[in-house]
Protein backbone atom coordinates (compact mmCIF):
# COMPACT_ATOMS: atom_id res chain seq x y z
CA UNK A 1 0.00 0.00 0.00
CA UNK A 2 1.13 3.47 -0.94
CA UNK A 3 2.14 5.67 1.93
CA UNK A 4 -0.17 8.63 2.35
CA UNK A 5 1.70 11.90 2.16
CA UNK A 6 0.76 14.30 4.88
CA UNK A 7 0.02 17.13 2.48
CA UNK A 8 -2.39 15.09 0.32
CA UNK A 9 -5.79 16.61 1.00
CA UNK A 10 -7.50 14.55 -1.67
CA UNK A 11 -6.49 11.11 -2.90
CA UNK A 12 -8.34 9.44 -5.73
CA UNK A 13 -7.60 5.78 -6.32
CA UNK A 14 -8.75 3.68 -9.26
CA UNK A 15 -11.94 5.65 -9.71
CA UNK A 16 -14.25 3.89 -12.17
CA UNK A 17 -17.65 5.02 -13.38
CA UNK A 18 -19.62 2.58 -15.45
CA UNK A 19 -22.75 3.47 -17.35
CA UNK A 20 -24.57 0.83 -19.42
CA UNK A 21 -21.48 -1.34 -19.65
CA UNK A 22 -19.20 1.49 -20.78
CA UNK A 23 -16.50 2.80 -18.46
CA UNK A 24 -16.74 6.58 -18.62
CA UNK A 25 -13.90 6.74 -16.11
CA UNK A 26 -11.62 3.72 -16.08
CA UNK A 27 -9.29 3.59 -13.09
CA UNK A 28 -8.52 7.25 -12.53
CA UNK A 29 -5.94 7.99 -9.83
CA UNK A 30 -4.43 11.26 -8.70
CA UNK A 31 -3.86 13.28 -5.58
CA UNK A 32 -4.17 16.89 -4.65
CA UNK A 33 -2.17 18.72 -1.99
CA UNK A 34 -3.62 21.31 0.30
CA UNK A 35 -3.40 24.73 -1.29
CA UNK A 36 -2.83 23.37 -4.79
CA UNK A 37 -4.58 24.56 -7.95
CA UNK A 38 -4.95 21.73 -10.46
CA UNK A 39 -6.23 21.98 -14.02
CA UNK A 40 -8.09 19.20 -15.77
CA UNK A 41 -8.55 19.10 -19.53
CA UNK A 42 -9.66 16.60 -22.12
CA UNK A 43 -11.92 16.34 -25.16
CA UNK A 44 -15.67 16.84 -24.94
CA UNK A 45 -17.38 13.83 -23.43
CA UNK A 46 -14.14 12.58 -21.86
CA UNK A 47 -15.71 12.53 -18.40
CA UNK A 48 -14.39 15.71 -16.82
CA UNK A 49 -17.77 16.74 -15.44
CA UNK A 50 -18.43 13.18 -14.32
CA UNK A 51 -15.13 13.18 -12.43
CA UNK A 52 -15.98 16.43 -10.63
CA UNK A 53 -19.43 15.09 -9.77
CA UNK A 54 -17.85 11.96 -8.30
CA UNK A 55 -15.60 14.11 -6.15
CA UNK A 56 -18.56 15.93 -4.59
CA UNK A 57 -20.67 12.78 -4.54
CA UNK A 58 -23.35 13.90 -6.97
CA UNK A 59 -22.45 10.66 -8.70
CA UNK A 60 -21.62 7.46 -6.87
CA UNK A 61 -18.60 5.82 -8.50
CA UNK A 62 -18.86 2.17 -9.54
CA UNK A 63 -15.46 1.37 -8.05
CA UNK A 64 -12.42 2.98 -6.51
CA UNK A 65 -12.09 5.34 -3.60
CA UNK A 66 -11.83 9.01 -2.86
CA UNK A 67 -10.09 10.01 0.36
CA UNK A 68 -10.60 13.47 1.79
CA UNK A 69 -8.09 14.16 4.53
CA UNK A 70 -7.77 10.40 4.90
CA UNK A 71 -11.52 9.75 5.16
CA UNK A 72 -13.27 7.64 2.53
CA UNK A 73 -15.94 9.95 1.08
CA UNK A 74 -17.92 6.89 -0.03
CA UNK A 75 -18.57 6.19 3.65
CA UNK A 76 -19.39 9.79 4.54
CA UNK A 77 -22.81 11.41 4.35
CA UNK A 78 -22.99 12.86 0.81
CA UNK A 79 -24.24 16.17 2.21
CA UNK A 80 -21.08 16.46 4.34
CA UNK A 81 -18.90 15.61 1.35
CA UNK A 82 -20.56 18.34 -0.71
CA UNK A 83 -20.00 20.90 2.02
CA UNK A 84 -16.29 20.09 2.02
CA UNK A 85 -15.87 19.72 -1.75
CA UNK A 86 -17.96 22.40 -3.36
CA UNK A 87 -18.73 22.35 -7.08
CA UNK A 88 -19.45 25.48 -9.08
CA UNK A 89 -21.22 24.22 -12.19
CA UNK A 90 -20.57 25.03 -15.81
CA UNK A 91 -23.55 27.37 -16.18
CA UNK A 92 -24.01 28.57 -12.61
CA UNK A 93 -27.59 28.65 -11.41
CA UNK A 94 -28.67 31.66 -9.40
CA UNK A 95 -32.01 31.53 -7.64
CA UNK A 96 -34.76 34.15 -7.79
CA UNK A 97 -34.10 37.17 -5.61
CA UNK A 98 -31.16 39.43 -4.95
CA UNK A 99 -27.48 38.53 -4.94
CA UNK A 100 -27.62 38.64 -1.14
CA UNK A 101 -30.55 36.19 -1.13
CA UNK A 102 -28.40 33.87 -3.18
CA UNK A 103 -25.48 34.11 -0.77
CA UNK A 104 -27.83 33.49 2.16
CA UNK A 105 -29.67 30.59 0.51
CA UNK A 106 -27.26 27.79 1.55
CA UNK A 107 -27.74 28.77 5.19
CA UNK A 108 -31.40 27.80 5.03
CA UNK A 109 -30.32 24.14 4.74
CA UNK A 110 -30.20 22.07 7.89
CA UNK A 111 -26.67 20.83 7.27
CA UNK A 112 -25.32 24.41 7.20
CA UNK A 113 -27.14 25.61 10.26
CA UNK A 114 -24.10 25.24 12.51
CA UNK A 115 -21.86 27.20 10.14
CA UNK A 116 -21.19 30.85 10.98
CA UNK A 117 -23.04 33.10 8.53
CA UNK A 118 -20.29 34.91 6.61
CA UNK A 119 -20.01 38.61 6.01
CA UNK A 120 -21.53 39.00 2.57
CA UNK A 121 -19.60 42.15 1.69
CA UNK A 122 -16.34 40.30 2.33
CA UNK A 123 -17.50 37.44 0.13
CA UNK A 124 -18.17 39.90 -2.67
CA UNK A 125 -14.71 41.32 -2.18
CA UNK A 126 -13.23 37.82 -2.38
CA UNK A 127 -14.56 37.44 -5.91
CA UNK A 128 -13.84 41.01 -6.98
CA UNK A 129 -17.35 42.44 -6.92
CA UNK A 130 -18.31 45.62 -5.09
CA UNK A 131 -20.73 45.21 -2.14
CA UNK A 132 -23.26 47.27 -4.07
CA UNK A 133 -24.01 44.11 -6.01
CA UNK A 134 -25.63 42.58 -2.95
CA UNK A 135 -28.93 44.34 -3.55
CA UNK A 136 -29.01 43.68 -7.31
CA UNK A 137 -31.49 41.26 -8.80
CA UNK A 138 -29.63 38.03 -9.56
CA UNK A 139 -31.50 37.48 -12.81
CA UNK A 140 -30.10 40.71 -14.24
CA UNK A 141 -26.41 39.82 -13.97
CA UNK A 142 -24.03 39.12 -16.85
CA UNK A 143 -22.45 35.69 -17.37
CA UNK A 144 -19.20 36.70 -15.72
CA UNK A 145 -21.00 38.28 -12.77
CA UNK A 146 -23.13 35.18 -12.31
CA UNK A 147 -19.98 33.07 -12.24
CA UNK A 148 -18.52 35.32 -9.56
CA UNK A 149 -21.69 35.31 -7.43
CA UNK A 150 -21.86 31.51 -7.68
CA UNK A 151 -18.23 31.36 -6.56
CA UNK A 152 -18.92 33.74 -3.66
CA UNK A 153 -21.90 31.60 -2.65
CA UNK A 154 -19.67 28.51 -2.60
CA UNK A 155 -16.94 30.34 -0.65
CA UNK A 156 -19.47 31.25 2.04
CA UNK A 157 -19.60 27.57 2.98
CA UNK A 158 -15.84 27.56 3.61
CA UNK A 159 -15.23 24.36 1.66
CA UNK A 160 -11.90 22.54 1.83
CA UNK A 161 -11.81 22.21 -1.96
CA UNK A 162 -13.47 24.26 -4.70
CA UNK A 163 -14.27 22.61 -8.03
CA UNK A 164 -14.85 24.77 -11.10
CA UNK A 165 -16.41 23.18 -14.18
CA UNK A 166 -15.40 25.27 -17.20
CA UNK A 167 -15.87 28.55 -15.36
CA UNK A 168 -15.03 30.65 -18.41
CA UNK A 169 -16.50 28.57 -21.25
CA UNK A 170 -19.36 31.03 -21.80
CA UNK A 171 -17.27 34.20 -21.50
CA UNK A 172 -15.30 36.45 -23.87
CA UNK A 173 -11.50 36.77 -23.65
CA UNK A 174 -11.54 39.82 -21.36
CA UNK A 175 -13.97 38.32 -18.82
CA UNK A 176 -12.03 35.06 -19.00
CA UNK A 177 -8.91 36.86 -17.78
CA UNK A 178 -10.86 38.48 -14.95
CA UNK A 179 -12.27 35.15 -13.73
CA UNK A 180 -8.88 33.44 -14.05
CA UNK A 181 -7.35 36.24 -12.06
CA UNK A 182 -9.95 35.72 -9.39
CA UNK A 183 -9.34 31.98 -9.24
CA UNK A 184 -5.60 32.58 -8.93
CA UNK A 185 -6.22 35.05 -6.17
CA UNK A 186 -8.43 32.59 -4.26
CA UNK A 187 -5.62 30.08 -4.53
CA UNK A 188 -2.64 32.32 -3.76
CA UNK A 189 -4.07 34.89 -1.37
CA UNK A 190 -6.72 32.86 0.39
CA UNK A 191 -5.05 29.45 0.17
CA UNK A 192 -8.05 27.68 -1.41
CA UNK A 193 -7.43 24.25 -2.84
CA UNK A 194 -8.91 24.26 -6.33
CA UNK A 195 -9.58 22.03 -9.33
CA UNK A 196 -10.48 23.77 -12.57
CA UNK A 197 -11.81 21.99 -15.64
CA UNK A 198 -11.09 23.80 -18.89
CA UNK A 199 -10.73 23.12 -22.61
CA UNK A 200 -8.41 26.08 -22.98
CA UNK A 201 -4.75 25.02 -22.66
CA UNK A 202 -3.61 28.61 -22.40
CA UNK A 203 -5.98 29.20 -19.54
CA UNK A 204 -4.82 25.97 -17.90
CA UNK A 205 -1.21 27.12 -18.07
CA UNK A 206 -2.18 30.50 -16.65
CA UNK A 207 -3.85 28.87 -13.70
CA UNK A 208 -1.66 25.96 -12.77
CA UNK A 209 1.69 24.34 -13.11
CA UNK A 210 0.13 20.92 -12.98
CA UNK A 211 -2.26 19.94 -15.75
CA UNK A 212 -3.95 16.56 -16.08
CA UNK A 213 -5.74 15.34 -19.19
CA UNK A 214 -8.54 12.77 -19.27
CA UNK A 215 -8.62 10.65 -22.35
CA UNK A 216 -10.58 7.47 -22.89
CA UNK A 217 -11.24 7.19 -19.20
CA UNK A 218 -7.62 7.54 -18.15
CA UNK A 219 -5.62 10.41 -16.70
CA UNK A 220 -2.26 11.59 -17.98
CA UNK A 221 0.00 14.39 -16.74
CA UNK A 222 1.01 17.02 -19.28
CA UNK B 1 -86.27 5.71 -3.97
CA UNK B 2 -89.33 5.50 -6.20
CA UNK B 3 -89.02 7.06 -9.60
CA UNK B 4 -89.84 5.24 -12.78
CA UNK B 5 -90.72 1.56 -12.29
CA UNK B 6 -87.91 -0.68 -13.51
CA UNK B 7 -88.67 -3.42 -16.02
CA UNK B 8 -85.57 -5.53 -16.88
CA UNK B 9 -86.59 -6.17 -20.48
CA UNK B 10 -87.38 -2.55 -21.12
CA UNK B 11 -84.06 -1.54 -19.54
CA UNK B 12 -82.08 -3.75 -21.90
CA UNK B 13 -83.97 -2.46 -24.92
CA UNK B 14 -83.36 1.14 -23.91
CA UNK B 15 -79.66 0.52 -23.45
CA UNK B 16 -79.50 -1.10 -26.89
CA UNK B 17 -81.44 1.79 -28.41
CA UNK B 18 -78.89 4.25 -27.05
CA UNK B 19 -76.24 2.18 -28.83
CA UNK B 20 -77.59 3.71 -32.07
CA UNK B 21 -75.59 6.79 -31.15
CA UNK B 22 -72.42 4.70 -31.08
CA UNK B 23 -73.31 3.24 -34.48
CA UNK B 24 -73.68 6.80 -35.70
CA UNK B 25 -70.16 7.63 -34.47
CA UNK B 26 -68.89 4.48 -36.21
CA UNK B 27 -70.49 5.64 -39.43
CA UNK B 28 -68.87 9.09 -39.13
CA UNK B 29 -65.53 7.56 -38.30
CA UNK B 30 -65.77 5.38 -41.42
CA UNK B 31 -66.91 8.23 -43.62
CA UNK B 32 -64.23 10.69 -42.50
CA UNK B 33 -61.53 8.02 -42.23
CA UNK B 34 -60.90 8.73 -38.57
CA UNK B 35 -59.86 5.07 -38.22
CA UNK B 36 -61.48 4.87 -34.83
CA UNK B 37 -63.87 2.04 -35.72
CA UNK B 38 -61.91 -0.78 -34.15
CA UNK B 39 -61.19 1.12 -31.00
CA UNK B 40 -64.78 2.26 -30.58
CA UNK B 41 -66.17 -1.25 -31.07
CA UNK B 42 -63.75 -2.75 -28.53
CA UNK B 43 -64.28 0.05 -26.07
CA UNK B 44 -68.06 -0.22 -26.32
CA UNK B 45 -68.05 -3.99 -25.80
CA UNK B 46 -65.63 -3.63 -23.01
CA UNK B 47 -67.74 -1.03 -21.26
CA UNK B 48 -70.86 -3.22 -21.47
CA UNK B 49 -69.21 -6.43 -20.31
CA UNK B 50 -67.13 -4.71 -17.64
CA UNK B 51 -69.95 -2.74 -16.13
CA UNK B 52 -72.38 -5.67 -16.16
CA UNK B 53 -69.84 -7.96 -14.53
CA UNK B 54 -69.01 -5.40 -11.89
CA UNK B 55 -72.64 -4.62 -11.16
CA UNK B 56 -73.37 -8.31 -10.59
CA UNK B 57 -70.52 -8.57 -8.11
CA UNK B 58 -71.59 -5.40 -6.38
CA UNK B 59 -75.24 -6.45 -6.27
CA UNK B 60 -74.13 -9.67 -4.59
CA UNK B 61 -72.09 -7.69 -2.06
CA UNK B 62 -75.05 -5.40 -1.39
CA UNK B 63 -77.28 -8.38 -0.69
CA UNK B 64 -74.72 -10.07 1.53
CA UNK B 65 -74.59 -7.07 3.93
CA UNK B 66 -71.14 -8.38 4.81
CA UNK B 67 -68.83 -5.57 5.94
CA UNK B 68 -65.49 -7.40 5.48
CA UNK B 69 -66.59 -8.24 1.95
CA UNK B 70 -67.35 -4.56 1.31
CA UNK B 71 -63.90 -3.60 2.57
CA UNK B 72 -62.35 -6.25 0.35
CA UNK B 73 -64.10 -4.81 -2.70
CA UNK B 74 -62.84 -1.33 -1.78
CA UNK B 75 -59.33 -2.69 -1.27
CA UNK B 76 -59.37 -4.28 -4.72
CA UNK B 77 -60.49 -0.94 -6.16
CA UNK B 78 -57.58 0.80 -4.43
CA UNK B 79 -55.10 -1.75 -5.81
CA UNK B 80 -56.39 -1.33 -9.36
CA UNK B 81 -56.42 2.47 -9.03
CA UNK B 82 -52.86 2.39 -7.67
CA UNK B 83 -51.66 0.19 -10.51
CA UNK B 84 -53.30 2.40 -13.10
CA UNK B 85 -51.77 5.51 -11.60
CA UNK B 86 -48.35 3.88 -11.19
CA UNK B 87 -48.18 3.21 -14.93
CA UNK B 88 -48.41 6.93 -15.56
CA UNK B 89 -45.31 7.93 -13.62
CA UNK B 90 -41.70 7.67 -14.67
CA UNK B 91 -38.39 7.89 -12.93
CA UNK B 92 -39.39 6.53 -9.57
CA UNK B 93 -38.08 3.35 -8.02
CA UNK B 94 -41.29 1.90 -6.61
CA UNK B 95 -44.23 3.72 -8.19
CA UNK B 96 -46.84 1.24 -6.95
CA UNK B 97 -45.87 1.67 -3.31
CA UNK B 98 -46.17 5.41 -3.71
CA UNK B 99 -49.51 5.43 -5.54
CA UNK B 100 -50.99 2.73 -3.34
CA UNK B 101 -50.07 4.49 -0.11
CA UNK B 102 -51.30 7.82 -1.43
CA UNK B 103 -54.64 6.57 -2.75
CA UNK B 104 -55.31 4.25 0.18
CA UNK B 105 -54.49 6.91 2.76
CA UNK B 106 -56.32 9.71 0.93
CA UNK B 107 -59.56 7.86 0.35
CA UNK B 108 -59.32 5.87 3.59
CA UNK B 109 -58.79 8.81 5.93
CA UNK B 110 -61.43 11.04 4.33
CA UNK B 111 -64.02 8.24 4.17
CA UNK B 112 -63.36 7.10 7.71
CA UNK B 113 -63.73 10.66 8.92
CA UNK B 114 -67.19 11.02 7.37
CA UNK B 115 -68.21 7.55 8.53
CA UNK B 116 -67.19 8.35 12.10
CA UNK B 117 -69.16 11.60 11.96
CA UNK B 118 -72.14 9.60 10.80
CA UNK B 119 -72.38 11.48 7.49
CA UNK B 120 -71.89 8.29 5.52
CA UNK B 121 -73.92 5.35 6.86
CA UNK B 122 -72.12 2.03 7.32
CA UNK B 123 -74.11 0.28 4.62
CA UNK B 124 -72.73 -1.57 1.60
CA UNK B 125 -74.59 0.52 -0.96
CA UNK B 126 -73.23 3.77 0.49
CA UNK B 127 -69.70 2.57 1.24
CA UNK B 128 -69.21 1.03 -2.18
CA UNK B 129 -70.66 3.81 -4.30
CA UNK B 130 -69.19 6.71 -2.36
CA UNK B 131 -65.97 4.73 -1.83
CA UNK B 132 -65.50 4.02 -5.50
CA UNK B 133 -66.07 7.66 -6.41
CA UNK B 134 -63.50 8.71 -3.81
CA UNK B 135 -60.94 6.14 -4.91
CA UNK B 136 -61.43 7.11 -8.56
CA UNK B 137 -61.01 10.79 -7.73
CA UNK B 138 -57.88 10.05 -5.72
CA UNK B 139 -56.46 8.04 -8.61
CA UNK B 140 -56.78 10.96 -10.99
CA UNK B 141 -55.30 13.40 -8.50
CA UNK B 142 -52.47 11.00 -7.70
CA UNK B 143 -51.53 10.72 -11.39
CA UNK B 144 -51.77 14.47 -11.87
CA UNK B 145 -49.65 15.26 -8.83
CA UNK B 146 -46.92 12.75 -9.58
CA UNK B 147 -46.78 13.59 -13.25
CA UNK B 148 -46.43 17.25 -12.50
CA UNK B 149 -43.88 16.55 -9.79
CA UNK B 150 -41.57 14.52 -12.00
CA UNK B 151 -41.96 17.10 -14.78
CA UNK B 152 -41.02 19.86 -12.35
CA UNK B 153 -38.02 17.92 -11.13
CA UNK B 154 -36.84 17.30 -14.67
CA UNK B 155 -37.35 20.92 -15.67
CA UNK B 156 -35.49 22.21 -12.61
CA UNK B 157 -32.69 19.67 -12.62
CA UNK B 158 -30.01 22.37 -12.60
CA UNK B 159 -31.50 24.22 -9.65
CA UNK B 160 -31.86 20.98 -7.71
CA UNK B 161 -28.29 19.97 -8.44
CA UNK B 162 -27.06 23.42 -7.43
CA UNK B 163 -28.93 23.22 -4.13
CA UNK B 164 -27.36 19.79 -3.50
CA UNK B 165 -23.94 21.28 -4.22
CA UNK B 166 -24.62 23.89 -1.54
CA UNK B 167 -25.35 21.32 1.16
CA UNK B 168 -29.07 20.69 0.71
CA UNK B 169 -30.42 17.22 1.34
CA UNK B 170 -32.36 15.73 -1.55
CA UNK B 171 -35.59 16.61 0.24
CA UNK B 172 -34.56 20.20 0.80
CA UNK B 173 -33.51 20.55 -2.83
CA UNK B 174 -36.81 19.22 -4.19
CA UNK B 175 -39.19 20.78 -1.66
CA UNK B 176 -39.78 24.05 -3.58
CA UNK B 177 -41.46 22.06 -6.35
CA UNK B 178 -43.68 19.97 -4.11
CA UNK B 179 -46.29 22.65 -3.40
CA UNK B 180 -46.54 23.55 -7.06
CA UNK B 181 -47.40 19.95 -7.92
CA UNK B 182 -49.99 19.54 -5.17
CA UNK B 183 -51.59 22.78 -6.31
CA UNK B 184 -51.68 21.72 -9.95
CA UNK B 185 -53.31 18.41 -9.02
CA UNK B 186 -56.03 20.11 -6.98
CA UNK B 187 -56.99 22.73 -9.57
CA UNK B 188 -59.56 20.52 -11.36
CA UNK B 189 -61.27 19.74 -8.02
CA UNK B 190 -61.40 23.40 -7.08
CA UNK B 191 -62.76 24.32 -10.52
CA UNK B 192 -65.39 21.66 -10.07
CA UNK B 193 -66.48 23.31 -6.82
CA UNK B 194 -66.70 26.67 -8.53
CA UNK B 195 -68.88 25.50 -11.38
CA UNK B 196 -70.86 22.88 -9.50
CA UNK B 197 -74.29 22.53 -11.04
CA UNK B 198 -73.77 25.34 -13.53
CA UNK B 199 -71.61 23.66 -16.12
CA UNK B 200 -72.76 20.10 -15.44
CA UNK B 201 -75.33 18.60 -13.17
CA UNK B 202 -73.07 16.40 -11.09
CA UNK B 203 -73.41 12.65 -11.42
CA UNK B 204 -74.53 11.71 -7.92
CA UNK B 205 -77.17 14.39 -7.85
CA UNK B 206 -78.41 13.56 -11.34
CA UNK B 207 -78.63 9.90 -10.37
CA UNK B 208 -80.49 10.59 -7.15
CA UNK B 209 -82.97 12.91 -8.86
CA UNK B 210 -83.65 10.30 -11.55
CA UNK B 211 -84.12 7.85 -8.70
CA UNK B 212 -86.89 10.08 -7.36
CA UNK B 213 -85.16 11.63 -4.35
CA UNK B 214 -85.95 15.17 -3.19
CA UNK B 215 -83.60 17.43 -5.25
CA UNK B 216 -82.51 19.31 -2.10
CA UNK B 217 -81.40 16.07 -0.49
CA UNK B 218 -79.67 15.14 -3.74
CA UNK B 219 -77.86 18.48 -3.76
CA UNK B 220 -76.78 18.10 -0.13
CA UNK B 221 -75.43 14.66 -0.85
CA UNK B 222 -73.63 15.94 -3.91
CA UNK B 223 -71.92 18.54 -1.74
CA UNK B 224 -70.82 15.84 0.69
CA UNK B 225 -69.29 14.01 -2.28
CA UNK B 226 -67.39 16.98 -3.71
CA UNK B 227 -66.03 17.98 -0.30
CA UNK B 228 -65.02 14.39 0.23
CA UNK B 229 -63.30 14.35 -3.17
CA UNK B 230 -61.40 17.55 -2.39
CA UNK B 231 -60.30 16.39 1.06
CA UNK B 232 -59.26 12.91 0.01
CA UNK B 233 -57.56 14.32 -3.10
CA UNK B 234 -55.53 16.78 -1.10
CA UNK B 235 -54.28 14.04 1.24
CA UNK B 236 -53.48 11.85 -1.76
CA UNK B 237 -51.53 14.59 -3.56
CA UNK B 238 -49.52 15.43 -0.45
CA UNK B 239 -48.63 11.83 0.30
CA UNK B 240 -47.87 11.04 -3.35
CA UNK B 241 -45.42 13.92 -3.70
CA UNK B 242 -43.83 13.43 -0.30
CA UNK B 243 -43.22 9.75 -0.97
CA UNK B 244 -41.98 10.51 -4.49
CA UNK B 245 -39.40 12.73 -2.83
CA UNK B 246 -38.22 9.73 -0.82
CA UNK B 247 -38.16 7.14 -3.57
CA UNK B 248 -36.56 9.36 -6.17
CA UNK B 249 -32.84 8.97 -6.59
CA UNK B 250 -31.53 11.97 -8.42
CA UNK B 251 -27.90 11.90 -7.40
CA UNK B 252 -26.75 8.38 -8.18
CA UNK B 253 -28.31 8.48 -11.60
CA UNK B 254 -25.47 6.84 -13.53
N1 LIG C 1 -25.81 11.30 -15.69
C1 LIG C 1 -25.24 10.59 -16.66
N2 LIG C 1 -25.69 9.34 -16.95
C2 LIG C 1 -25.12 8.61 -17.91
N3 LIG C 1 -24.09 9.04 -18.67
C3 LIG C 1 -23.61 10.27 -18.43
C4 LIG C 1 -24.16 11.12 -17.41
N4 LIG C 1 -23.49 12.27 -17.40
C5 LIG C 1 -22.57 12.16 -18.38
N5 LIG C 1 -22.63 10.97 -18.99
C6 LIG C 1 -21.78 10.49 -20.08
O1 LIG C 1 -20.46 10.48 -19.62
C7 LIG C 1 -19.59 10.91 -20.64
C8 LIG C 1 -18.74 12.03 -20.12
O2 LIG C 1 -19.57 13.14 -19.86
P1 LIG C 1 -19.00 14.47 -19.21
O3 LIG C 1 -20.15 15.40 -19.07
O4 LIG C 1 -18.24 14.13 -17.99
O5 LIG C 1 -18.01 15.00 -20.33
P2 LIG C 1 -17.07 16.26 -20.25
O6 LIG C 1 -15.68 15.75 -20.32
O7 LIG C 1 -17.44 17.09 -19.11
O8 LIG C 1 -17.43 16.97 -21.62
P3 LIG C 1 -17.62 18.53 -21.93
O9 LIG C 1 -16.25 19.07 -22.15
O10 LIG C 1 -18.40 18.55 -23.19
O11 LIG C 1 -18.33 19.16 -20.78
C9 LIG C 1 -20.46 11.32 -21.81
O12 LIG C 1 -20.41 10.27 -22.76
C10 LIG C 1 -21.82 11.45 -21.24
O13 LIG C 1 -22.78 11.07 -22.17
MG1 LIG D 1 -18.43 18.97 -18.86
Amino acid sequence: MKHIKYSDLLIVRNLTVNSDGVNILDGVSFSLSKGECLCLTGPSGAGKTVLLKCLNRLIKPSAGEILLDGHDTGKMNPVEVRKQICLVGQLPVLFAGTVKDNLAYPFTFRANQNLPVPDYATLMENVGLSPEYLTKNASKLSGGERQKVATARALGLKPAILLFDEPTAALDEASKLVIDDQIRKLNRDYGMTIIVVTHDMEEARRLSRRILRIKEGHLEEI
Amino acid sequence: MSGVIYDPFEGLVKMLLSLILVVFVLFLSFKFRLQLEREIVTATFRSIVQLMAVVMVIAAVFRSENLPLVLLVLAVMVVIAAETSAKRVEGINKPFIVTFSAIAAGSGIALLFLVLLGVIPIKPEFLITVGSMTIGGCMIICSLAMNRFSAEIKAHHNEIETALCLGATQEEAIRPFLGESVKAALIPSIDRLKTLGIVVLPGTMAGMIIGGVDPIWAAEYQLVIVFLLLGSGCITALIATTLTQKYLNITDEI
